[in-house]
């Protein structure tokens, strides 16, 4: 098929067109036709059929013209034979008439002729009967009755060949008549055979154009319904996403053309959703990579998290606490209500040492959603720790700035604060030995003229006199004031203590066998010592000195009502070891001396403050507040550390621990002499 | 009998030694701190000199230094209040103290350092 009859379309159209083309000449023919019988009927309405009409009349004439021949020749009144004779020409006139008339409706001149003819010598033989008829008359009136016989003899043979004549007109009229009459005959059964014929073409039209319909429709079905169905099938298939299913192609046609559309559509949405899967796919990679580096670097933050030395929280914004540092509950001992509760009903719990003014100025910034830093408090770990720590945050907001809690860091400073109070005694002491060297040194100026000038006048004073005994107590006074001074300078200096290995249980033993002879009957001492604690490399006089500081608190915290000082002596391993003021704890083995009383106990507040110098809770003059600081002082030099228990009104326990020397004691002395030398 | 230069910004604690030393039967003169007790030295001839080590002006360690200096056959003895300065006792002898005293010392302290001292310049 050419290109221009590709399209279904066009085909049909071109189809319908024939169709129509064909309809319509059909129908122009057929009016032709119909014009053309319409013409030879009307010709034979109008010319035919008065021809025969006019036929019959002549024949009817004629006819008549011959009886009234008869009727002139059997009258014998001439007049009534007149009107007979002029009736016959009046016939005859009329037959001129119709002569005429029928040579205008283009009858063939032979045959109108002929009838002329025949009318002719019927008038003439009319005429010569008439004549005929006259003379026979004329001689009946004459009388000449011997004409007579001859005269109708006569007449006869006219009047027989009138009839004759009139015979011939009618026949010649009636030849004219059956020309006509075949003449209508063969127009009006070729006229009908034409109908016959037309209206089988017509029939025939109308099947073609039905079978034409039907084929068209089944055509259109086979070219366009099958395939709009198949396209439909495959693109509803692309529409759901199943198995692609191919789409018919070829043909040349629109539906074709629209097959090759939707199949390009749908390789082109192929194409797309491949495009758009590859594209898909490398968001999705770029979002894997993405992920991945979110979750490497969530993975190295918690990492970070978790061995930081800092621990880090964040709370919501109703300041529920939404995450705390694993370590922080290993270090504190995983204090009950801290995730998901408060912050502030957390800081106001009961393990929560702050005080009050500073927690609700604390409470207050955060409630104001102010950044913090450095914020301090101390919390009692499950154990019984005191633990210091630190927090700093700093509120969050949301990008449409809606606050959204509290990110920070809580830093443990115990051993910071260890430091600062060890420091700080540190301190006091130097302060103390300043100011105790100065006291010493002003009080050595004014004891030695005293001494001396006593002296001398105590030699220079006669033997008898009461005078000397006098001098005597100011000599001894002198002497018990230098002793002081040197005790104070003693501790200030915070020499370095001798070192010697001792058994720490004869140390104790004879320390408290010392104590028992100056204590009141009122106070019970009682003692368990292990012999077999260790030796203890150190000074036996400060040990005694210690020890005698501990025992007389103890005394005084009893005071004068009876009671009970406890003194225990015992081994203990590192691990097991601990205190509050004192050197590292690098030993394996210490000695464990405690001093425990039944007495007056301290409150939390002044157990905190019971190693600074000059603190002291006795009444004035009974104390001079550095019995204890020495003590810490001495132990540290030892090598070891001091703890004090007190419960108010319960009593108070002192915890001394020693180092114990290790390996052979020979070896620790020129270790220490070693040590010694290089410092 | 020895000529003793005693330096001590105390009035009593001078006066006291300067009893005593002449109760022993010495020459005593007296100066109140370093810079007149140098002086001092440098105009008259002593065996001894006791100082004082804390001083104003001129301290008992420049003192000795001082003197020492101008004459190391001098025999010095340091006296001090003790205190915060108590290495300085330590010290003296480094720099050239024959003796050193920690106040307060008695008549028989004293006599038994000079003895000291004095008996080694015998020995000499």
């Amino acid at each position: 098929m050419s290109k221009a009859f590709s399209s279904i379309r066009q085909r049909v159209l071109f189809a319908f067109f024939l169709l129509a083309f064909v309809g319509v000449v059909s129908s122009l023919w057929n009016i032709y036709l119909m014009a053309q019988y319409e013409q030879r009927l009307t010709q034979l309405s109008g010319e035919s059929i008065p021809v025969l009409v006019a036929a019959y009349e002549m024949a009817r004439q004629g006819e008549a013209i011959s009886k009234g021949a008869s009727g002139v020749v059997l009258t014998r009144d001439r007049w009534t034979r007149q009107a007979f004779v002029n009736r016959i020409n009046d016939q005859f006139n009329w037959l001129d008439s119709q002569l005429v008339t029928l040579a205008e409706k283009g009858i063939e001149q032979e045959r109108l002729d002929h009838v002329q003819q025949n009318k002719r010598a019927l008038q003439v033989s009319f005429g010569d009967l008439t004549k005929a008829v006259e003379r026979r008359h004329d001689a009946d009136v004459a009388g000449l009755s011997a004409q007579k016989p001859e005269l109708a003899a006569e007449v006869d043979r006219l009047l027989l060949l009138h009839k004759y004549h009139a015979d011939r007109l009618t026949y010649s009229v009636a030849g004219l008549a059956n020309a006509r009459k075949g003449e209508i005959e063969s127009s009006v059964s070729g006229i009908l055979k034409q109908i016959k014929v037309e209206s089988w073409l017509l029939n025939i039209y109308a099947l073609a154009a039905i079978i034409f319909a039907i084929l068209v429709a089944v055509y259109l079905d086979s070219r366009v319904g099958s395939r709009v169905v198949a396209i439909q099938r495959a693109m509803r298939a692309v529409a759901d996403g199943s198995a692609k299913e191919e789409i018919p192609r070829g043909g040349g046609d629109e539906i074709a053309d629209m097959a090759d559309a939707l199949g390009t559509f749908v390789d082109k949405l192929g194409e797309r959703e491949e495009r758009l899967q590859v594209l898909v796919d490398e968001r999705t990679s770029e979002l894997g990579t993405a992920k991945n580096h979110l979750e490497i670097n969530e993975r190295r933050l918690r990492n970070l998290f978790e061995v930081a030395s800092d621990w880090f929280w964040e709370v919501d914004a109703a300041y529920a606490i939404t995450y705390m540092s694993p370590q922080f509950f290993e270090a504190v001992g995983n204090p009950p209500n801290v995730l998901h509760r408060s912050l502030f009903e957390r800081m106001a719990a009961d393990d929560v040492i702050v005080e009050a003014d500073v927690l609700e100025d604390h409470l207050q910034t955060l409630r104001d959603r102010l950044a913090f830093s450095r914020f301090e408090f101390a919390v009692r770990t499950t154990d019984g720790h005191t633990m210091h720590l630190q927090s700093s945050g700093i509120p969050v907001f949301d990008e449409k700035g809606r606050f959204d809690g509290y990110q920070g860091a809580l830093t443990d400073i115990t051993e910071y604060k260890q430091a600062e109070i060890e420091m700080r005694h540190a301190q006091k002491m130097q302060a103390l030995g300043n100011l105790a060297g100065g006291v010493a040194h002003s009080f050595n100026n004014i004891f030695q003229p005293i001494l001396i000038l006593s002296e001398l006048t105590l030699n220079e004073t006669p033997e008898a006199s009461p005078v000397r005994e006098r001098l005597q107590i100011a000599i001894d006074a002198c002497r018990r004031g230098k002793a002081l001074g040197d005790r104070i300078l003693l501790y200030s200096r915070q020499d370095e203590p001798e070192r010697k290995p001792l058994d720490i249980h004869g140390v104790v033993r004879e320390t408290m066998a010392l104590f028992r002879s100056s204590a009141p009957t009122s106070i019970r001492l009682a003692e368990n010592l292990d012999p077999d604690a260790g030796k203890v490399v150190g000074d036996a006089a400060q040990l005694e000195a210690l020890l005698l500081n501990l025992a007389t608190n103890s005394m005084d915290a009893i005071g004068d009502r009876a009671g009970e000082i406890q003194v225990n002596l015992s081994r203990e391993n590192r691990a097991s070891v601990e205190y509050d003021m004192g050197a590292d704890i690098v030993h394996d083995d210490y000695a464990k001396i405690s001093v425990s009383d039944d007495g007056c106990g301290m409150l939390p507040e002044i157990v905190e403050r019971i190693f600074d110098p000059f603190f002291t809770t006795k009444g004035l003059g009974k104390g001079t507040g550095l019995g204890l600081s020495m003590a810490s002082g001495i132990v540290t030099m030892h090598g070891g550390g001091i703890k004090v228990t007190s419960i108010k009104d319960q009593g108070t326990t002192f915890d001394v621990y020693l180092p114990i020397a290790q390996g052979a004691v020979t070896d620790m002395e020129n270790h220490l002499k070693i040590d010694c030398e290089g410092a | 009998m020895v000529a003793v230069l005693v330096i001590e910004d105390d009035d009593a604690v001078r006066f006291s030694l300067l009893s005593a030393l002449e109760s022993m039967g010495h020459t005593v003169e007296t100066a109140v701190n370093g810079v007149e007790g140098v002086e001092k030295c440098a105009a008259g001839t002593f065996d001894l000199v006791i100082t004082d080590l804390i001083m104003p002006q001129k301290d008992g360690v420049e003192t000795i230094l001082e003197l020492k200096l101008n004459n190391p056959d001098l025999k010095i003895v340091a006296i001090s209040g003790g205190g915060r300065n108590v290495d300085i006792m330590e010290t003296t002898y480094e720099l050239g103290a024959d003796c050193a005293l920690t106040k307060p010392f008695s008549i028989k302290d004293l006599s038994d350092c000079l003895f000291r001292v004095l008996s080694d310049t015998v020995v000499r």
